[in-house]
């Protein structure tokens, strides 16, 4: 029989076991079952399923709601796993890296009156590729990370 | 031979039925776990399709050849699974979750292997 020795789910990357998964547990992010699902395919085949199909939070019970701000692309990255631009249209998610932080200055109304001002914003970016600066109303607005 | 009682504790019932549930028919926790005390402790002289070895750790594998039911249990009676397996030929895997199948030429091929895990 198949043991493990990481609380971290091979199959998905999930980090919310409180102890070493055994014999049918199940990871409440991918319905991995374990030493039971390995015994027939690879975790990688396993993941591929569970990606191909939207990776989507699997769990319905009250034990394991949703996390809020749960991103199936992060927790891939708890082993080791970088999603390609396929698998990424494939579970339809656009979060990036961590937090972008934007200052995008002042809103203008239609007479040019500022009706509101941002100093901060937490965004998503929808390419691989952050432009250092992005334009709004012709006024340069800058980009850091965090 | 142990006598079913219930699922080895709230959490494991409700991390079940939420994985095997739909496939048993099973309508909600209670059911499945009903469904699954009712298989186990089905008499073997009651059905000829049943068969339930014991792993060399004690605990039971039983299967129902004729329906398909699948389910171990502790050696204390206590609920480890239930479920019906599912050939990964006989579904299309493009849409058909992979972790709710396995790859063995039948179903009793499945059960004999699962009885003989150590």
């Amino acid at each position: 029989m198949k043991t493990y020795t990481s609380t971290i789910c091979p199959v998905c990357g999930y980090d919310g076991f409180d102890h070493i998964p055994e014999e049918f547990d199940i990871c409440p992010s991918c319905h991995f079952e374990f030493a039971v699902n390995d015994e027939s395919w690879s975790h990688e085949q396993l993941r591929q399923s569970w990606i191909n199909r939207g990776a989507e939070w699997a769990s319905t019970n009250p034990y394991h709601p949703r996390p809020a701000n749960w991103s199936a692309i992060r927790q891939l990255r708890n082993i080791g796993h970088r999603v390609t631009p396929s698998e990424r249209l494939a579970i339809g998610e656009n979060e990036v890296t961590g937090s972008v932080y934007v200052r995008i200055g002042h809103l203008f109304d239609h007479h040019n009156q500022v009706v509101a001002s941002t100093t901060k914003a937490e965004v998503n970016v929808f390419n691989q590729t952050l432009p250092s600066v992005l334009t709004s109303k012709n006024k340069p607005v800058l980009i850091a990370y965090a | 031979m142990p006598v079913a009682t219930t699922f080895t504790s709230n959490y494991y019932l409700s991390v079940h039925f939420g994985k095997h549930g739909e496939k048993v028919g099973a309508v909600s926790e209670t059911d499945y776990e009903d469904k699954a005390r009712n298989f186990l402790n089905t008499p073997l002289q009651d059905d000829p399709d049943i068969e339930d070895p014991c792993r060399t750790n004690g605990c039971v594998v039983r299967y129902n050849k004729r329906t398909n039911e699948f389910a171990i249990m502790t050696p204390t009676g206590k609920i480890l699974t239930y479920y019906t397996p599912t050939r990964a030929c006989d579904v299309d895997l493009s849409v058909y979750p992979v972790d709710q199948t396995h790859n063995f030429p039948t179903n009793y091929d499945y059960f004999v292997h699962e009885s003989q895990k150590q």
